[in-house]
Order: structure tokens, then C-alpha cells, then sequence
């Protein structure tokens, strides 16, 4: 088995054309796409229509009344110096500026929001009514009051639950949401050193220029964000994976055009034998371009940079399902070229098909920009299953979130191969 | 050694192999002569277990090849008429691929190779990619392919197909080599007749799917042995000339050629007086003539009616 993978390695790295089909051209859609949608989301001049929901737990005027009558309470802070803290603390409203922000003509530009109580909120999420939940919390805006003031506590926290499916637009909602963050903390500390200094004047240069203000308002993602090289990464790489199963079947099908099959089988090899080269070959190589895709978008594109390696652990198992998956529909392809004689089948599949995979998987766009119909029949590509799979990944999602997709590609291997078995024939007829 | 018992093949309700009988004795070098389509590429692909038959049985000191399909793979080596080899690959790795096929391993591997390679006569140009290769050294390499394992028996289809004189030179001499030094037993398949009649012991001539004689040369010869061959070279072809003798009852084959018309006649007809005043009449101005002795390709002509290379 080893020689029939080894001459497949050799030819597939000394066919320039394959080489640049399957490493080059995916490499340069990523800079492309990556890119070109980076700008878009920037200018923001397009709306998204993402739908999000508001999980508004706060009591503004209670949490506020609380922080005043500590400071009042308060047996260390001079009088002075309460007076002006209970001032400033009037003064600051966050939630107001967020509920604000979300009512804003811009922010409408970008999408609209519903308020929801959480549970309800995490239904619809999964329902994938919404792409993401922006939360809340209990105690807000007097957790941030109390840290942004007092320098007590552990200030407060925005949450942002996003839906894998919508990665894309939870990312930009997540993008707004931080800038929101630093621009509340960058204004409380202006307040600050007015207060302190009786105007604004004389404020550190540094602060100004900082971009990490430490203030009262934190945002926490439970969703780690994905920017649009990393999609498009992805996106790329489960698209093109796709063009090694044709390739391979295509360079098979020549195999038996050009008699060195016949002269394989005249020495004595079983065509089965064949045909599982075939299968290794391609999830080697599967898998060989979906980590070369994936490390060279890092090193040029800082896409996957600093990652975590449970991150690592999870594209590899990902990949592998894919590649095992590839492998399987390289089989099938092979068995469908054989039987019929012709070039038909994995011609079809790389003209055509995997162009509409790609379409319905969601490389070229997420899946939320489209129908719901297509969006399902998308996880049940082999494409969309791993782009929904990564997507997890990079998202910071544990390995429950992604086995299911890992099981599909699994199942579909087995469905790929086994059609492969079925179909290929045995002996030639004529 | 080898027979073939009433081997058929069909397709398309057509049998391109209608019961074939032929058999091969240890050590013989077997021709098998034939038109372009005659089926002589479908009865060695039956012979070498690629195609099942539609009837009949191939036979191995005995033993059916048909149910057992690898009890002949092992002792068979087939030169295919197309370059069954990996154009992107070098000579070297495709004989080390195929070699790998055939069970070898290490040194043994590394032996065969450099023996083939070395039989060949391109042992100079092993590291270099079959694409780079003339067509008669790709025809080399693929001979040599099919004699790593050092099979007892060589199937050898049109080896010689489209290839310069000197490359052909060095293939028949190979193919005696082997024949003759290594006691292999050879199956050469070929339309060029005067190649089967240089290496083969005995001929088998197919037409249209079927054996039509069969023998060693000389028997094969004698089939003519009652007539001569003319050749009648001349200035311009003339159709009218040939349709005159075509009428002829006393000559049994006309062919016309570019340069002239060849004719079979009975021995002794005395017809050449009645040729140069048919030619005089149709005003063709002969060239040459002379009187042959029977080639295999005449014994083809008077077989069928048609030339080898129709």
C-alpha cells in the first residue's frame, strides 16, 4: 500500500498545475476575501440585518442609589471628595449610553435587537433566530460604578453569547460592543481627573492615546470572535479540500486511460487494493493542504496566531474527520469514473458541485446571509460540516460543541466508501 | 505451457475474439500476425486475466487461468501496446513502483531494477522523468516494466508501434535476447510481418476475430507455394490497367499500390506477355517487374484479399 501512496505523493507534487489549484489559489482567495470583507465591515456602510437579542438584568436606579449610600456610609473618604464621587456617579450612565448606541440610526444600519429574558434569549439562539445575545447583568451598573470609583470589586461585565452559524456577525457585533466598552471607560476616566484636578485639562497624553483604558465596564465574549481571515481561512480550506478528491480521481481515472492500472492489475494487485490507495493517498493529502492552508494563513495573516492548543487539538481532529471525509469521496469518485468509462463524474463534481457545496456550506458567505432551508442542508455538507466545526473551534468551543459535526463527517466517509465498494468494478469487462 | 481452448469475447453482439485455439511451448517464440482490429489485443488482454472471457478457457500447464486468475500473474510479463508507465515519474521510480507490484523488496528490488534497466540499454538516463524520453525509449522502459519479476512468459503487444529504426533495432534484439539467451517463452503480437517472421518460430494469423492459419513459417509459405508473386512497378498508377486485370481468370489477386500493383498468379502462367500489352493499352508505362518469392504478408493478402496495414 505504501508504493501506491508514495508514486500518488510524487505525481500530485510534481503536477505544477494541481499544486497551484490546491495550495496557491486558495491561499490567495483567503487574501482576497479576508481582506475585501475586513474593509467591508470597517466602512460599515452596508447594512448587516443582523437580528441579536437584549438581556437586560440590570436595575439602573437601584444599583446607582446603592453606590451613593456607600459612599455616603463611607467613614474614610473626606466629605469633599464624597460630594464629588456622588456627582461623577450621577453623571455616568452606561446603560443609557448602550441602550443608547442600540437605539441609534447607525447601529439600525447595522442590525436590531429584541429584549428577551435569558432563558427565552438562549432558545432563540439556538433556534438560530438571532446570532448572538448581548447580556446584561444583575448588578451592572453598580459593579461598575463601585470599581470605576472606588477601585473595589471586579467591576462589571457585557456579556455576548454568539450562534456558531452566524460567527461572522456575532464577531462584528462583538467588535462594536468592545469599542463601546473602551469608549465608557475612557470617558469615566476623563470624569475622574476632572474631578480630581477640577478640570480636564493636563490629562495624560498616554491616556489618551492608551487603548486599553481600565474603567468599570469589561466586555466578556463567551464566544471568542471570528474576524473575516480567519472565515475565509476556513472557508477556503474546506472548499479546495474538496478539489484533492477530484484530483485524485481524475489522476486514477488516467491511470486506467493510460494501461498502468492494467499493468498494476497484471502484477498481481487486487483492484480493491487500488482503490484503497486511493483513499489513503487523498486523506494524506487532505490533510497535508488543509494544515499547510492553516499555517500559512497564520504566519502571513496572524489569522489563528497565539491560539490556545486546545484550539490545535481541535483543527487537527476536525481536519482529519475532514480529510478521512475526502478520502471517502475520492473513492467514490474513482469507483464512479471506472464504472462509467469516462472522466464524467469527478469532472461534474469539480466544475460544478463544488461550487454549489461551497455555495450552500457557506465558504463564499455565511449561511446566515441566506435562506434557512440552505443553511441546514449546509451542515450536512462535507464543507459545511467542517466550517461549522472549526467555526466552534474558533469560537472556544469544547469538543461537545463540534462532535456532532465530526460524527456527520464520519458517517459520510463510511456512505462515500461504501458506495465506492459497491460500485467499482472488479474486473473488466471489455 | 499456455492454450487457449475456443476463447471468445463479445461485445456488443459483436465477437471481436471468435474461438480462438492457440498454445505456446516452453522456450518458443510465438508470432501472432494481424491487422489493426483483427482481435489480437483482446485475446492477450484474456490471455494476461485483464478481460473475462465471454467462452472458452485459458489454460496453464493444465490448469484453468480464468477461476484462478493470479497462478498466471506471477509467471507472466505483458508488454502492453500503449506506454503503460507514469510520464511524471522517473524511470527509475516507475520500475522501482512496479517492481514494488510484483513483491520485490530491497536489494532484490534494487538488482532487478539495475538488470532491467541495464537490458535495456538505459541505464544512463534512469533519474530522468519518462516525459522527457523519446518514444523509443519509453518503449524500452516499458518492456523493461514487464520484466522485473523475470517472468517465464512475455507477452509482447505491437512493442515496435511508432517508433525510430534504431529503437526497433534494439527492441528485437532485446526480444531475441530473452528469447533465446533466458529461455523465455514469447507471445509477440505485431502487423509488421516482417518483424513476426525475424523473431517467431511458429505463426498464428488472425482476421476479424478469428484464426485464419497457423504454423511455422515455412508451412505458412507453402500456402502459396502453387503461385508467384509479381510486382509490376509503374510510372503513374493506372486504374484501368488494374480493373483489366482484375477480369483476368488467370490471375487470382490484384492489390493496387501507390507505385504499382502487386499480383498473385499460379506458378508458371506465363502471363507476362498478356501484362505488357494490357499495359500498352491503357497506356501505363511499366517501370520495374519482377517475380517474388511469398512473404507472410502475401500469404495475409491471399488469406483475406487485404494487406496487413489496411
Amino acid at each position: 500500500m505504501g508504493s501506491f501512496v508514495k508514486k500518488d505523493m510524487l505525481l500530485m507534487l510534481r503536477d505544477r498545475k494541481e499544486l497551484t489549484i490546491l495550495v496557491l489559489m486558495p491561499f490567495i482567495l483567503i487574501a482576497i476575501l479576508g481582506f475585501a470583507l475586513g474593509g467591508f465591515v470597517n466602512g460599515g456602510t452596508i447594512s448587516l440585518d443582523m437580528t441579536f437579542i437584549l438581556v437586560d438584568e440590570d436595575d439602573n436606579a437601584s444599583g446607582k442609589e446603592r453606590l451613593i449610600q456607600e459612599i455616603h456610609d463611607s467613614s474614610i473618604l473626606p466629605e469633599d471628595v464624597k460630594l464629588q464621587l456622588i456627582e461623577t456617579a450621577d453623571s455616568i450612565q452606561p446603560r443609557e449610553m448602550l441602550v443608547a448606541l442600540l437605539d441609534s440610526e447607525e447601529f439600525a444600519a447595522v442590525g436590531e435587537y429584541t429584549e428577551m429574558r435569558l432563558p427565552d434569549a438562549r432558545k432563540a439562539l439556538e433556534r438560530e433566530e438571532a446570532v448572538a445575545i448581548l447580556h446584561i447583568p444583575q448588578g451592572f451598573t453598580y459593579d461598575m460604578l463601585k470599581k470605576m470609583l472606588l477601585g473595589s470589586g471586579e467591576g462589571a461585565v457585557i456579556g455576548l453569547e454568539g450562534s456558531a452559524t452566524y460567527a461572522l456577525s456575532a464577531g462584528i457585533l462583538q467588535d462594536i460592543m468592545e469599542s463601546f466598552a473602551y469608549s465608557v471607560n475612557f470617558q469615566t476616566a476623563v470624569q475622574q481627573v476632572s474631578a480630581v484636578q477640577g478640570s480636564a485639562e493636563g490629562i495624560d497624553e498616554a491616556l489618551l492615546s492608551s487603548n486599553t483604558v481600565e474603567g468599570g465596564v469589561e466586555f466578556v465574549s463567551v464566544n471568542e470572535p471570528v474576524n473575516s481571515m480567519q472565515y475565509y481561512t476556513i472557508g477556503m480550506a474546506v472548499l479546495f479540500v474538496m478539489y484533492v478528491a477530484t484530483s485524485i480521481a481524475s489522476k486514477a481515472y488516467g491511470e486506467r486511460n493510460q494501461f498502468t492500472f492494467d499493468r498494476i492489475m497484471i502484477a498481481g494487485s487486487h483492484p480493491l487494493q487500488f482503490l484503497s490507495g486511493k483513499f489513503i493517498s487523498t486523506v494524506i493529502l487532505a490533510f497535508i493542504q488543509l494544515c499547510l492552508l492553516f499555517l500559512l494563513s497564520t504566519i502571513v495573516f496572524q489569522s489563528f496566531a497565539g491560539k490556545s492548543v486546545d484550539f490545535w487539538i481541535g483543527m487537527l481532529t476536525v481536519t482529519a474527520a475532514l480529510a478521512l471525509c475526502m478520502g471517502g469521496l475520492a473513492t467514490l469518485l474513482t469507483s464512479l469514473n471506472f464504472r462509467s468509462g469516462n472522466e464524467n463524474s469527478s469532472e461534474v463534481f469539480g466544475s460544478l458541485l463544488v461550487m454549489m457545496l461551497a455555495f450552500v456550506g457557506g465558504s463564499f458567505f455565511p449561511t446566515s446571509q441566506m435562506s434557512e432551508w440552505i443553511g441546514a442542508i449546509g451542515k450536512w455538507t462535507p464543507n459545511g460540516g467542517a466550517l461549522y466545526s472549526y467555526m466552534q473551534i474558533t469560537q472556544g468551543a469544547g469538543f461537545d460543541r463540534y462532535a456532532l459535526p465530526i460524527v456527520r463527517l464520519l458517517i459520510m466517509s463510511a456512505l462515500f466508501i461504501a458506495a465506492g465498494l459497491w460500485v467499482f468494478p472488479r474486473r473488466r469487462e471489455g | 505451457m499456455l492454450e487457449t481452448i475456443e476463447l471468445r469475447k463479445v461485445f456488443k453482439n459483436k465477437a471481436a475474439v471468435d474461438n480462438v485455439n492457440l498454445y505456446l511451448d516452453p522456450g518458443e517464440s510465438v508470432g501472432l500476425l494481424g491487422p489493426n482490429g483483427a482481435g489480437k489485443s483482446t485475446t492477450i488482454s484474456m490471455i494476461s486475466t485483464l478481460i473475462r472471457p465471454t467462452s472458452g478457457d485459458v489454460k496453464l500447464d493444465g490448469h484453468s487461468i480464468i477461476r484462478q486468475p493470479q497462478s498466471i500473474r506471477s509467471v507472466l510479463g505483458v508488454v502492453p501496446q500503449e506506454i503503460a508507465l507514469y510520464e511524471d515519474l522517473s524511470a527509475l521510480e516507475n520500475l522501482q513502483f512496479f517492481g514494488r507490484i510484483y513483491g520485490l523488496r530491497g536489494k532484490e528490488l534494487a538488482r532487478a531494477v539495475a538488470e532491467v534497466l541495464e537490458l535495456v540499454g538505459l541505464s544512463d538516463r534512469q533519474k530522468d522523468r519518462i516525459k522527457t524520453y523519446s518514444g523509443g525509449m519509453k518503449r524500452r522502459i516499458n518492456i523493461a516494466a514487464a520484466l522485473l519479476h523475470q517472468p517465464k512468459i512475455i507477452i509482447m503487444d505491437e512493442p515496435t508501434v511508432g517508433i525510430d529504426p534504431q529503437s526497433r533495432n534494439h527492441i528485437l534484439d532485446t526480444v531475441r535476447l530473452l528469447n533465446v539467451e533466458k529461455q523465455m517463452t514469447v507471445l509477440y503480437t505485431s502487423h509488421y510481418m516482417e518483424e513476426v517472421e525475424q523473431l517467431c518460430d511458429r505463426i498464428y494469423i488472425m482476421d476479424h476475430g478469428k484464426v485464419i492459419a497457423s504454423g511455422r513459417k515455412e508451412e505458412l509459405k507453402s500456402i502459396l507455394s502453387a503461385e508467384d508473386t509479381i510486382w509490376l512497378q509503374l510510372e503513374e498508377p493506372c486504374e484501368a490497367l488494374a480493373a483489366e486485370l482484375r477480369e483476368n481468370h488467370d490471375i487470382r489477386q490484384v492489390n493496387e499500390e501507390p507505385s504499382g500493383i502487386k499480383l498473385i498468379v499460379p506458378k508458371n502462367s506465363g502471363i507476362l506477355g498478356q501484362l505488357f500489352q494490357a499495359a500498352e493499352r491503357h497506356h501505363a508505362r511499366i517501370v520495374n517487374l519482377h517475380v517474388q518469392k511469398p512473404t507472410l504478408e502475401d500469404v495475409f493478402l491471399h488469406l483475406t484479399g487485404r494487406k496487413l496495414r489496411d
